[in-house]
C-alpha cells in the first residue's frame, strides 16, 4: 500500500476535514456533585474528563506550601481502554507524568494563583479515548472544571495542536495525523490576551514554516475559545434557571 | 460518466484518452486505486485529475453526506465501493435537477443488473458497452481495451500455472531501506550497456549511498540474472559479490552473438560486480517495438497469441505481450507498455497500445524517435488556442492603453535592432545601444515578452511547461508555443511594437565599466531586422548591402545616409563592447569549444534555402557576448532577491579522469593537454594544432567536450553557492533569459525576474512563484525533456544518414568509400572518424570468423588468419604469414561506408577498413576535402548540397520509396551529415542555445 495521503489535491484530510478546520466539540461542564468543579469534553473521538478540587488547606506535608500563593497540583491518566492497545498502567508512568507536569504550567500562568496563599487546587485529568491531541483535550477540559469550581483565572486557557504536511499547517490533528510522525505543536492560548501559556513542539520543522503552524494553531485555539464560551453561558443560564425562577 | 473502483484500476489507460472527458472519479475510486495499486498508479491518477485538458474532477463522496453510506455487517468491500460509487452518481443525477444523464461504469455483471434499472438517467453498463455505444469511432480505444482485457486473462491463468522460479524474489521494501542504511546494498540506477545488453549493466550510484571511498566507479551487473527483472533506467538495490567473483569490463567492439569470443579475450581489470535484490523505482515508459517476422513466429511455434516482440532500444529485454493482430502488425513500428515481470517469466508481460508507422517509413521512423525520447506533440488543442492573442489582417494585435502606461516607452528614444539568421522567424532577442547626455553609453537587450502573454497555470503555460523545450530534428522542428505566439505576437519583428523585457546597462565610455543596470518592461519598436551577412558587411563598411535590407529600400538618398550611419555606429560601438567583455571572461578561463557552426536558412515554402556557416563572423560573437552578459545579470539578480528559489544554469567542472582518454590521445601526436583548470584547457586546446591536419585539432576539441559533464538547471535553494559556477563560460553565476520563445527555463527566469523588480518596488507579487521543492523537481523535469531533445536530434540526423546510405551498394558507389581518422583503439578494432560526412563509427580489425585484417603491398586490405595485439596508441594484426601491419592513433585510413539494415531497431552505419592509406581523392573532390575552412569553397560546397536538400524535402513530403531514388542520385555532402559534424563538435551547452 503506498503511504497515506495526510491531504489530498482536493484539500481535504483523511477525515474530510479542510486544514483549518476543528473536531466537533462538545462539552459539559458540572458532571460530578462531589467536586469543586468538573467537565467532560469530547473533541472528535478523544474524550476527556476533568475534576477540580480546591483552593483548600495544603494537603500532606505542610513544608510544600506557597507563601504567596497557591500550589496548583495537577494529575494526569489516561484509562486503560482509551488507546488502540490496551496498556497496564493508567498513571504514573513517563508520559502522565509529563503531561501533569505541562498542565501545571499551564494553569499556573492562568489561575490567579496569588489570590489563595499557602492554599492547594487540585486539577485531575483523565483520558477516556485518546483519538489524537489528549493534550489539548485535556487543557480544554480542565479549563471548564476550573471554571465550574469557581477559581478565579486570567481568562480561558484554550488548547489546540497543530501540525505541518506537503507546506500546508493543519489544526487539530487526529489520532492517524499524529501516528504520520510530521512536526507536531501544542499550544495554550489566552485568548483575550493573546498570550502563550504554553507552547510544544515534536519533530523538527524549518524556521521557516514555524510562524504558519503557530498562526494555523492560534486561530484554531481561538476557536475552541468561542465554543467554550458558549458552553459556559449555556452552563449559567441553565443554572441560575434551577437556581432562581 | 462515472467510473467504478475497477475500471480506474485496470483500464486508467484508456481513461488518459484525450477524447475522454468529463469524468467523474469517485474518492472511494481514487481510495482503492491507492490502497492496491500503489503509488505509480495513483500519480497516474492525480496528474490525469490535475491536467485541466482532461476536465476531470474528483468527487469526495466519502464526504458528503447525502452520498456517505456506512458500510453494512457482512457486506464485502467490493460491493460497499460499488453501492457507494452508485448512490453517489444518483445523488449528483438529483443536484443536476434530473438533466445530465450518467453513465456509471463498471465491470462487475451483478453490480449491472442490481442498480442497472435503479433510476432513471443513471445508466450502469460495462466499460465494453461504454466503449461501443459512445465511442464507436475511437478505433485505439477499442484495441488498447482488448489488448488489457486479453493480458489481464493471461495473467490470471499464468498465476495458476506453477513454474519454476526463472528469478530470485525481490526483498521487500522494509528490507531495502534498512539494507541501503547500514551500507549492506546500495542504490543506484541501472544502466544497460547498448551494446552488450544481454550481459552487461551498470548501476551508476545515487549521492549518498557511495560513502565507502573504494567505489567511486559504477557497479557492473553481469548477465540477466543477477539483473534480476530490472530495466534499464529502473532505481534499483543492488548487492555486492565476493571479490573473487568481480568482473571485468569488455573492451572489446562486440556484436551480442559473439558472446563466447568476447569471454575469450581478456576482460580489462576486474570491477566491483553485484547483483539487483530489489528495484525501488520502476521506470517504465512506453516502448517502441517490433513484431517477429512471418518464419519467427512459425518457430515460435505453438501458441501464437503471445509473441515475443523485439524493442527498438537494444537495451530493453523481449517483451512477451497477447495480441491476435500480429499478422497484420508485421511491418509495423508498435508502441507497447509493460505491465508486469513476474519471478517465474523469462521475459516481461506488455500489452499493445498503438501503431505509429510502417518499418523503414521516414515518419514512422521519426514517429519512433519521438516516442522513445517520451516526447509527445500533439497539435495544441482548442482551448488553448482561445488564450491565444489575435492578429489577423482584420484585427490586427495593438499595444493597449493599459500597458503602455505600465511599460517604458522606447519606441522613439531607441534605436532598436535585432540581428537573426537569415529568414528566421522566432526572433526572441534585439539590441540597442546609444550615447547618453552625460557622456556614457547606454547598451539594451531586449527580449520578447512571452510572460505577458503566457499566464502561470493557464493551458498553454502547462502545455509548454510539458514540452519544456522546442524540439529541432534534422529535417522539422516542434514548437513550445503555439505559431501566434513564436513567429507573431512575440518576435520581435522589424517596423511594429512589441512588449520586451528589457536590461539596460550604463557603460563608461571608454572603458565600457558597467556603471548602472536597470531592468523591466518595455515596449519597443525594432527598427531593422538585420540577419547576420549583412550586420557583418556592414561592420566592414561595405554598404552595397544595404540593398538586401528591406528597411532601407524605399527611403530617399539623403535620409538613407543618415540612418545607415546611425546603424553602422550602433553595430561598430556593440562590437566593441562585446570585445571588451568577451575579453573579460576569456581572462578567467572561459572555454572556446564550440567549432563550426551551421545553421540551415529555410525561405517563404519552409524549404531549406542556404546554409550560412557561423564562425567567420564577427558578429555571431557580439551578438552571443551581449546575450551571455545579459543572462549572467538577470542571473545575478533573481538570485539576490530570490537566493532559496531562483533557477540559474550551472556548468560543473569536469572529473580528471574522464579527460585521461583525451590526454592518452593528444600525448599520442605529441602534444600536452593541461586539464587542471578551464583556463589551461583553452590554451593548451588552441596550442594543439598539427598544420598538415587540421581534423586532430577538431577531433581532440569534441573529445574534450565529450569529457565534460552537461551544463544543468538548478534552483539555487538545493545546492551550495560555490557550485553555482559555470564551467564553460567562466561565471559565477549564468541563467538562460534570452529565448523564452524556445525555452521554459527562460519563461521561468521571467517570472522571477518581474516578481524581482516589484519586490524592488515594494508592491505585493502577483505571481505565486515556485518553492525550492517544486523548482527543483521543474528543472529535473527540463534537463530531462534538454537530454531528450538533445537524443532526438542526433537519432534523426543518424537516421538521415542511414537513408542517404541505404540504396546505395558499397562495391560500386563512389561515395561509399571515403577517408577516415582513427581516434580511438580498442581490442578487435579500431573507432573511426570520417571526416566528410562526420560519422563517428567502429571498424572490426577481426571479422566474426576470426579472420584479421592484413595489408599487401598495394596497401590494400583483406582478410587473413592472425592474431591481434592492442597496445596504449596502437594496435597490431599480424597474420599466421608473418605479415603485420599497425593502425596508430590519428591515422588517416580508407574506409568503405554501408549500411547494416535491421528490422527491429534502427539502422546502422558500418564501416570497413579497405585501405590503410589516406584515400586518395579525384582532384575535384580533393579541394572540397580541403576546404572546411575556407569560406567561399564551402559556399560553393553548400549551393550544390541546396539542391540535394530540397529534394531531401520533398522526400519527406511524398512516398519514400519512390523519391529515394531521386534523393540518392544527388551529388555532394549531405546536409544532414554536414550538420551533424558541426553538432559533434559544439560544446553542449552552447548548442543548446543557438541563435542567442
Amino acid at each position: 500500500m503506498a503511504g497515506l495521503e495526510l491531504l489530498s489535491d482536493q484539500g481535504y484530510r483523511v477525515d474530510g476535514r479542510r486544514a483549518g478546520e476543528l473536531r466537533k466539540i462538545q462539552a459539559r461542564m458540572g458532571v460530578f456533585a462531589q467536586a469543586d468543579g468538573s467537565a467532560y469534553i469530547e473533541q472528535g473521538n478523544t474524550k476527556a474528563l476533568a475534576v477540580v478540587y480546591g483552593p483548600h488547606e495544603i494537603r500532606g506535608s505542610r513544608a510544600r506550601a506557597l507563601p504567596d500563593r497557591a500550589l496548583v497540583n495537577c494529575q494526569y491518566s489516561s484509562a486503560t481502554f482509551s488507546t488502540g492497545e490496551r496498556k497496564r498502567r493508567t498513571h504514573g508512568d513517563r508520559k502522565s507524568c509529563e503531561m501533569g507536569l505541562q498542565l501545571r504550567q499551564t494553569f499556573e500562568a492562568a489561575i490567579l494563583t496569588q489570590l489563595h496563599p499557602r492554599s492547594q487546587i487540585d486539577i485531575y485529568v483523565q483520558v477516556l479515548q485518546a483519538d489524537g491531541g489528549t493534550y489539548a483535550a485535556c487543557v480544554n477540559a480542565a479549563t471548564l472544571a476550573v471554571l465550574d469550581a469557581g477559581i478565579p483565572m486570567r481568562d480561558f486557557v484554550c488548547a489546540c495542536s497543530a501540525g505541518f504536511v506537503d507546506g500546508t499547517a493543519l489544526a487539530d490533528l487526529s489520532h492517524v495525523e499524529e501516528a504520520a510522525g510530521g512536526p507536531q505543536l501544542a499550544l495554550a492560548l489566552l485568548p483575550a490576551s493573546g498570550q502563550i501559556a504554553l507552547l510544544e513542539m515534536d519533530a523538527r520543522l524549518h524556521e521557516d514554516h514555524l510562524e504558519q503552524v503557530l498562526e494555523a494553531a492560534a486561530r484554531a485555539a481561538r476557536d475552541v475559545h468561542t465554543l467554550l464560551d458558549r458552553v459556559v453561558r449555556q452552563h449559567v443560564k441553565e443554572a441560575s434557571i434551577l437556581l432562581g425562577d | 460518466m462515472i467510473p467504478d473502483w475497477k475500471i480506474v484500476q485496470d483500464y486508467l489507460e484508456i481513461l488518459e484518452f484525450p477524447e475522454l472527458k468529463g469524468i467523474i472519479f469517485m474518492q472511494t475510486a481514487c481510495q482503492a486505486v491507492q490502497h492496491q495499486r500503489g503509488r505509480r498508479q495513483y500519480n497516474k491518477l492525480r496528474n490525469l485529475l490535475k491536467d485541466a485538458r482532461h476536465d476531470c474532477v474528483l468527487f469526495a463522496n466519502e464526504f458528503q453526506q447525502s452520498c456517505y453510506l456506512p458500510r453494512e455487517r457482512g457486506e464485502s468491500m467490493e460491493k460497499w465501493q460499488s453501492r457507494s460509487i452508485y448512490s453517489a452518481a444518483v445523488w449528483y443525477y438529483h443536484h443536476c435537477q434530473d438533466r445530465m444523464p450518467i453513465v456509471m461504469v463498471t465491470e462487475d455483471e451483478e453490480t449491472i443488473q442490481q442498480y442497472g434499472s435503479d433510476t432513471e438517467g443513471v445508466f450502469v453498463v460495462s466499460f465494453k458497452d461504454y466503449l461501443d455505444n459512445f465511442w464507436p469511432d475511437l478505433k485505439a480505444a477499442h484495441e488498447l481495451c482488448e489488448s488489457i482485457l486479453q493480458s489481464r486473462r493471461e495473467r490470471e491463468n499464468e498465476s495458476q500455472e506453477s513454474h519454476g522460479k526463472e528469478y530470485a524474489e525481490h526483498l521487500p521494501l522494509e528490507v531495502l531501506e534498512a539494507g541501503i542504511k547500514s551500507g549492506r546494498y546500495i542504490q543506484g540506477i541501472l544502466n544497460v550497456n547498448k551494446h552488450r545488453a544481454q550481459t552487461e549493466a551498470f548501476v551508476r550510484l545515487q549521492g549518498a549511498s557511495s560513502k565507502d571511498s573504494d567505489l567511486i566507479s559504477d557497479i557492473l551487473i553481469h548477465g540477466m540474472k543477477a539483473r534480476n527483472r530490472s530495466i534499464h533506467g529502473d532505481v534499483v538495490v543492488v548487492e555486492l559479490l565476493p571479490k573473487n567473483e568481480w568482473k571485468g569490463r569488455t573492451t572489446a567492439l562486440g556484436e551480442s552473438d559473439s558472446d563466447d569470443k568476447a569471454s575469450g579475450e581478456a576482460p580489462s581489470e576486474p570491477m566491483p560486480t553485484g547483483r539487483v535484490v530489489g528495484i525501488l523505482q520502476k521506470n517504465w515508459r512506453d516502448y517502441v517495438v517490433t513484431f517477429p517476422s512471418r518464419e519467427e513466429v512459425q518457430s515460435q511455434g505453438k501458441n501464437a497469441q503471445k509473441i515475443l516482440v523485439t524493442p527498438w532500444d537494444y537495451r530493453i529485454p523481449k517483451i512477451r505481450i497477447s495480441t491476435q493482430q500480429a499478422e497484420a502488425l508485421q511491418d509495423f513500428r508498435v508502441v507497447v507498455r509493460i505491465d508486469s515481470w513476474e519471478s517465474t517469466s523469462v521475459y516481461p508481460n506488455g500489452h499493445f497500445v498503438r501503431v505509429l508507422g510502417r518499418i523503414g517509413d521516414l515518419e514512422g521512423e521519426i514517429a519512433t524517435i519521438l516516442v522513445e525520447n517520451s516526447i509527445s506533440v500533439a497539435p495544441f488543442s482548442e482551448a488553448q488556442m482561445c488564450e491565444m492573442p489575435v492578429n489577423t489582417p482584420e484585427n490586427p494585435w495593438k499595444v493597449s492603453s493599459e500597458e503602455e502606461r505600465e511599460r517604458k516607452d522606447l519606441r522613439r528614444t531607441h534605436l532598436v535592432f535585432s540581428i537573426d539568421p537569415r529568414g528566421c522567424e522566432d526572433v526572441d532577442d534585439a539590441l540597442s545601444v546609444r550615447a547618453l547626455d552625460n557622456g556614457s553609453l547606454e547598451l539594451g537587450v531586449h527580449i520578447a515578452d512571452v510572460t505577458h502573454f503566457v499566464a502561470p497555470h493557464s493551458y498553454i503555460d502547462i502545455e509548454a511547461r510539458m514540452r519544456a523545450t522546442t524540439y529541432y530534428l534534422a529535417d522539422r522542428r516542434y514548437d513550445m508555443l503555439p505559431s501566434i505566439l513564436s513567429a507573431d505576437v512575440c518576435s520581435l519583428l522589424g517596423g511594429v511594437d512589441r512588449y520586451a523585457v528589457s536590461v539596460m546597462w550604463e557603460l563608461d565610455k571608454t572603458s565600457y565599466e558597467i556603471k548602472k543596470v536597470w531592468y523591466g518592461r518595455t515596449i519597443i519598436r525594432s527598427a531593422y531586422k538585420l540577419f547576420y551577412e549583412a550586420a557583418q558587411e556592414l561592420l566592414d563598411g561595405n554598404i552595397h548591402v544595404v540593398d538586401d535590407i528591406p528597411e532601407f529600400r524605399d527611403l530617399d538618398e539623403k535620409s538613407r545616409q543618415a540612418k545607415l550611419d546611425e546603424l553602422v555606429w550602433a553595430i561598430g560601438k556593440l562590437t566593441d563592447i562585446a570585445r571588451h567583455v568577451r575579453a573579460k571572461r576569456d581572462r578567467c578561463g572561459a572555454l572556446e569549444l564550440e567549432g563550426v557552426e551551421v545553421r540551415v536558412q529555410l525561405d517563404e515554402k519552409k524549404n531549406i534555402h542556404d546554409l550560412i556557416p557561423k564562425q567567420p563572423l564577427e558578429v555571431h560573437e557580439t551578438v552571443a557576448e551581449c546575450m551571455i552578459l545579459a543572462n549572467h545579470w538577470v542571473a545575478r539578480k533573481i538570485w539576490e532577491s530570490f537566493p532559496h528559489q531562483a533557477l540559474l544554469r550551472r556548468h560543473p567542472p569536469p572529473h580528471q579522469e574522464f579527460f585521461s582518454e583525451l590526454r592518452e590521445c593528444a600525448k599520442a601526436k605529441g602534444f600536452f593537454i593541461d586539464t587542471r583548470s578551464n583556463k589551461t584547457l583553452a590554451d593548451s586546446l588552441d596550442n594543439a594544432k598539427d598544420p598538415n591536419d587540421p581534423i586532430v585539432n577538431k577531433l581532440l576539441r569534441s573529445m574534450a567536450t565529450q569529457a565534460m559533464s552537461n551544463a544543468l538547471y538548478f534552483s539555487t535553494g538545493s545546492c551550495a553557492e560555490e557550485e553555482f559556477h559555470h564551467y564553460g563560460l567562466a561565471l559565477d553565476k549564468y541563467t538562460h533569459f534570452t529565448s523564452p520563445i524556445r525555452r521554459y527555463s527562460d519563461i521561468i527566469v521571467h517570472r522571477l525576474l518581474m516578481a524581482a523588480i516589484s519586490k524592488d518596488k515594494k508592491m505585493e507579487s502577483k505571481e505565486n512563484l515556485f518553492s525550492n521543492k517544486d523548482l527543483e523537481e521543474l528543472c529535473r523535469h527540463i534537463n530531462n525533456r534538454n537530454r531528450a531533445a538533445q537524443r532526438s536530434q542526433k537519432q534523426s540526423t543518424e537516421l538521415f544518414q542511414c537513408m542517404y546510405f541505404r540504396d546505395k551498394d558499397p562495391e560500386t558507389e563512389e561515395r561509399c568509400v571515403s577517408d577516415g581518422v582513427i581516434y580511438s583503439i580498442r581490442t578487435n578494432g579500431v573507432l573511426v572518424f570520417i571526416p566528410r560526412f562526420g560519422i563517428k563509427g567502429a571498424a572490426y580489425l577481426k571479422n566474426k570468423d576470426g579472420l584479421v585484417i592484413s595489408c599487401g603491398p598495394d596497401s590494400h586490405c583483406e582478410w587473413k588468419p592472425g592474431s591481434l595485439q592492442r597496445f596504449q596508441d596502437r594496435i597490431t594484426s599480424t597474420t599466421t604469414g608473418g605479415e603485420s601491419v599497425t593502425f596508430r592513433l590519428f591515422d588517416h585510413v580508407t574506409v568503405r561506408i554501408s549500411v547494416q539494415a535491421s528490422r527491429c531497431h534502427s539502422d546502422t552505419i558500418r564501416l570497413e577498413i579497405i585501405s590503410n592509406e589516406p584515400y586518395v581523392m579525384p582532384d575535384t573532390e580533393l579541394c572540397q576535402q580541403g576546404s572546411l575552412l575556407l569560406k567561399s569553397d564551402l559556399v560553393k560546397e553548400v549551393t550544390r548540397s541546396v539542391e540535394e536538400a530540397q529534394l531531401a524535402q520533398e522526400v519527406t513530403v511524398d512516398v519514400i520509396e519512390e523519391d529515394c531514388q531521386k534523393y540518392c542520385q544527388t551529388k555532394g555532402r549531405s546536409l544532414y551529415t554536414l550538420l551533424e559534424e558541426i553538432r559533434d563538435l559544439a560544446l553542449l551547452d552552447v548548442s543548446n542555445s543557438y541563435g542567442i
